[in-house]
């Protein structure tokens, strides 16, 4: 069997994606078995070459030039995974959707016109059609791994698509907002992390983007009870996948 | 001859309060303990000894909400149920159940082993041996009995204990299971507790529940205790503040799948999972194959892998999801399916009530949507 | 006996395609000793696994007294697609067989009929060779009423004229193929009840295919007087277990995996009305 040939690219991002990769010691050497990993930009300098069989995008499309360059990564590809808050929902640079560009600028750079940006950070699924998405911030090596494995297999990966709150009854871990009134993200937010927050006594605090259907109005409700400002619960999920969570609010009609 | 083993089995004893210790160390002999503890601020049920009883405290539970306080209270029982059940060990959450290895030889199985020791499980409350007792009917007599189950099963001994006081959401005296261990189900209890105001009255169910407290010295019961036992089971029932009308199930259930009321729910439901999660009685569950980045050697022509068991619920979008469709597709549809389940199919599929009145899923629901009340609602017209 | 919650591993023996997307699979049971225990009745389902994809529901298209144990599958998911990859020689997990099968103590004395929808023949194939290697002739003839959506699905084409030495057969599509000629009817399979003459207070139906098709036929069939007892369906579920203890083919308080696939109408009636029940 021919080695598929992977590419890993960046856009946007922290690079914490492309780390979580090489942080998997223990399997990097059956990746690397398993898979040739043609193109990875945290990792080599090499440019970029041929097709491939699967890409790992990270980062969100946040300049013209990568809106761009997408569009050839995805022409070089059979099947491209995204991978990352960013890559998925446009990561915490897509806050400045709901605000203005050049404001932002003025806040976070010495000399704003030398910066060129979009008016937007969005996700790559957003430009091009995406195979499969993996969420997370950063992602979850299991998570890639089953991926990797699924990709080999031709099968869907068996990631779980409901609330963290189901993972942390499978670990034991006593419910923050029914023992502590804790705004925690866990009863709308995307299982896969390893209920990393909550097993370190702090709420979830939305990592791993809405799950399907997430009743996010709800929760606000709950979380207002508790005392909190609509302000405060919109900070709640302006985090790193702020506009997934906005997007799912603006499909529930609010 | 028979009634010589009847009396042998029907052990009652009265021991002093501390002397729960002994009984603590005599099963620690030759089982895992599994008791009631503190952890989190919340009553879990993990190995335990006597010393970790959570004896004074008080919980305080709400809609979606759950205090602990230590009260310094005079019993040892004087919490009521946390979120924990004995399902997480019967039941694993997380259960390998085989391991597969492919190769060109053809498929390989090996069934996981279960081994260690036996459980005994300490302080199970009246409402949880009745969901005890329909975890072994959906496990152990259905078409394939369960290997897992019935392994981890086998040999375990459920030291119960008739409730004392009942958590602020709990409703089992109206559902007919609790707060007493009846004889319905000592079967599964092979020792009912009664606390009294000093002492404990101990009851062997079961042969195996006979032998463990052979070795244990206490005194006879008297009539003034047995009537302490009876009055505080009473004024138990007295104190549970929730209720469902037992006697109109299941037909309030079939009579409303398709009232409004689902779709009001809905707009509350979180679809966390959670109350199914903590619910004694919620089985469900998803079997996946899994493969390490390891299990492959030579590139793909061998494969090793492990299927995985893992607690799953209703209301996982992906519960009732099939190639092309989901045949629950609203939110509304996977609250009715729980509730149905709970309160009307289960009685249908196993002859025992799916709901065990323990008011768990009432407590741990962030949204604080409460079974009692939605049935209530339910009564309403449309 | 042996452990139905473990897969164990059969061969295939021969695939024969079907139609472009479906094909029949023959497995032979590589232990012997399960080999000699194994034994269904027609209607019963098996899970197919494929190590490292998952399993599948699949029903038996065979009849217990055939040599070989068969599966006709469409491609649809993960599982299906996998054993779509797989060739003649290559073993595949199986587990079961699970669920009820076809009543077929109902049909004495009464007049059968089946009907069938798309690859609903499946399960139905089984009763129909059964039947095909024991009926006495001489009574009145079992109707078999099949519809596909094109002549070009038609699964186990090559044995209607097998299968109408014994039964009324009538086929219809829900449109023509250009490449094919067709001489079956054309529209839904209920509108074929009129190409038939039968008493209804003496019929048994047997009923597979997808639900529209039970939706329709059913009432249409009490509507001539065929009493709902004597109908039977075979549901489809997300079947994973096969043994109760998952509950995800729970239909209403029964479970697919166990109580059926094949349930006696009047027992499901008051949920099949039911939306998302």
């Amino acid at each position: 069997m021919k080695r598929p040939r992977i590419g890993v690219f960046k856009f946007a991002s922290c690079d914490g994606c492309q780390l979580t990769i090489l942080n998997m010691e223990e399997e990097l050497l059956d990746i690397i078995e398993l898979y040739d990993i043609a193109y990875f930009r945290e990792a080599t300098d090499k440019p970029l070459r041929g097709e491939f069989d699967l890409s790992l995008v990270e980062g969100s499309i946040s300049t013209d030039r990568q809106r761009k360059e997408v569009v050839e990564i995805r022409e070089r590809s059979r099947h491209l995974i995204t991978i990352g808050a960013c890559a998925t929902s446009g990561g915490v640079q897509a806050l400045r959707n709901w605000a203005s560009l050049p404001a932002y600028k003025k806040t976070v750079y010495p000399s704003p016109e030398t910066i060129e940006a979009l008016s937007t950070s969005t996700p790559i699924s957003d430009h091009v059609y995406v195979d499969y998405e993996l969420w997370g911030c950063p992602i979850d090596t299991d998570a890639l791994a089953e991926t990797l494995v699924s990709f080999l297999m031709g099968k869907r990966p068996a990631v779980p698509v409901y609330s963290l709150c189901m993972d942390c009854k499978v670990k034991a871990i006593a419910c923050l907002l029914v023992s502590r009134a804790e705004p925690c993200l866990g009863p709308i937010t995307k299982t896969g992390c390893g209920v990393l927050c909550p097993s370190l006594d702090r709420p979830c605090y939305g990592c791993f983007g809405p799950m399907e259907g997430a009743n996010i109005e709800s929760l606000m409700e709950l979380f207002k009870k508790n005392g909190l400002s609509h302000k405060e619960c919109m900070l709640l999920i302006d985090k790193m996948n702020t506009y997934a969570y906005r997007k799912a609010r603006i499909e529930q009609g609010l | 001859m028979e009634s010589l083993k009847e009396k042998k089995i029907k052990k009652i004893k009265k021991i002093k309060k501390d002397d729960l210790k002994i009984l603590f160390d005599k099963l620690r002999e030759s089982y895992t303990v599994i008791g009631p503890k503190l952890s989190q601020g919340v009553v879990v049920l993990s190995e335990a000894g006597f010393e970790d009883l959570p004896a004074g405290f008080r919980d305080y539970q709400a809609r979606g909400t759950y205090r602990l306080t230590d009260e310094k209270a005079v019993d040892v029982f004087s919490f009521s149920n946390g979120p924990d059940s004995f399902k997480r060990f019967l039941h694993p959450p997380l259960n390998e159940i085989f391991s597969f290895r492919k190769s060109k030889k053809g498929i390989a199985i090996e069934p996981a082993a279960k081994e260690g020791r036996p459980i005994a499980f300490v302080g199970i409350r009246a409402c949880d041996t009745w969901a005890l007792k329909l975890y072994d009917r959906i496990f152990l007599e259905g078409p394939a009995r369960d290997p897992s189950y019935s392994a981890l099963r086998k040999d375990s001994l459920v030291i119960a204990v008739n409730c004392p006081h009942p958590g602020d959401n709990c409703f089992c005296s109206s559902m007919g299971t609790g707060p007493e261990v009846t004889p319905e189900v000592t079967d599964v209890a092979d020792i009912v507790l009664s606390e009294l105001e000093k002492s404990f009255i101990v009851e062997a169910s079961t042969p195996a529940g006979s032998d463990i407290l052979e070795g244990i010295a206490g005194e006879e019961a008297t009539d003034r205790d047995l009537e302490e036992k009876r009055s505080r089971i009473e004024s138990c029932k007295k104190a549970m503040k929730k209720s469902v009308p037992y006697g109109e199930l299941p037909e309030l259930i079939y009579r409303n799948l398709e009232h409004p009321r689902w779709k009001d729910t809905a707009k509350r439901d979180l679809e966390c999972g959670n109350c199914t999660q903590v619910c004694p009685t919620c089985f469900c569950n998803s079997s996946y194959d899994l493969i390490r980045l390891s299990g492959f050697s030579q590139k793909g022509a061998e494969l090793k892998g492990v299927r995985i068991r893992k607690w799953d619920s209703c209301f996982s979008r992906n519960f009732a999801r099939v190639h092309g469709g989901n045949f629950r597709p609203s939110r509304r549809a996977r609250y009715r399916q729980w509730m149905a389940h709970k309160l009307a199919y289960t009685k249908e599929q196993f002859a025992l009530p799916g709901c065990v009145g323990c008011g768990r899923c009432i407590t741990w629901c962030p949204a604080g949507i409460d079974i009692t009340e939605e049935l209530e609602a339910l009564k309403g017209v449309r | 006996m042996y452990d139905k919650t473990i897969p164990f591993e059969a061969k295939i023996r021969w695939i024969k395609r079907e139609t472009r997307d479906t094909a029949t699979y023959a497995l032979k049971i590589s232990d012997r000793e399960i080999q000699r225990a194994y034994s269904f009745s027609p209607g019963q389902f098996n899970m197919l696994a494929v190590p490292g994809i998952g399993e599948s529901a699949i029903s038996i298209s065979s009849c217990p007294a055939d040599r070989d144990l068969m599966h006709t599958i469409r491609v649809a998911g993960d599982v299906t697609t996998a054993i779509d990859r797989l060739n003649v020689g290559d073993v595949v997990g199986v587990r079961g067989p699970f669920g009820s099968g076809w009543p077929i103590e109902e049909t004495v004395g009464r007049d059968l009929m089946i009907i069938a929808g798309g690859l609903g023949i499946a399960p139905l194939r089984s009763i129909i060779r059964q039947i095909l290697k024991s009926h006495p002739g001489g009574s009145r003839a079992p109707v078999l009423l099949y519809g596909t959506k094109t002549p070009k699905d038609v699964i186990f084409r090559d044995e209607f004229p097998r299968y109408r030495d014994v039964f009324e057969v009538h086929l219809t599509v829900d449109r023509a193929d250009p490449e094919v000629y067709w001489r079956g009817e054309m529209g839904v399979v209920t509108a074929l009840l009129d190409r038939v003459t039968f008493n209804p207070l003496n019929t048994v139906v047997f009923m597979c295919g997808p639900e529209i098709m039970v939706h329709r036929a059913v009432p249409e069939l009490v509507a001539r007087g065929v009493p709902g007892e004597k109908i039977f369906i075979s549901l489809e579920r997300n079947m994973d277990c096969g043994s109760g203890i998952c509950g995800h083919c729970m239909f209403g308080p029964r479970f697919v995996c166990k109580d059926g696939p094949v349930f006696r109408f009047t027992d499901v009636e008051q949920f099949l009305k039911i939306m998302e029940i």
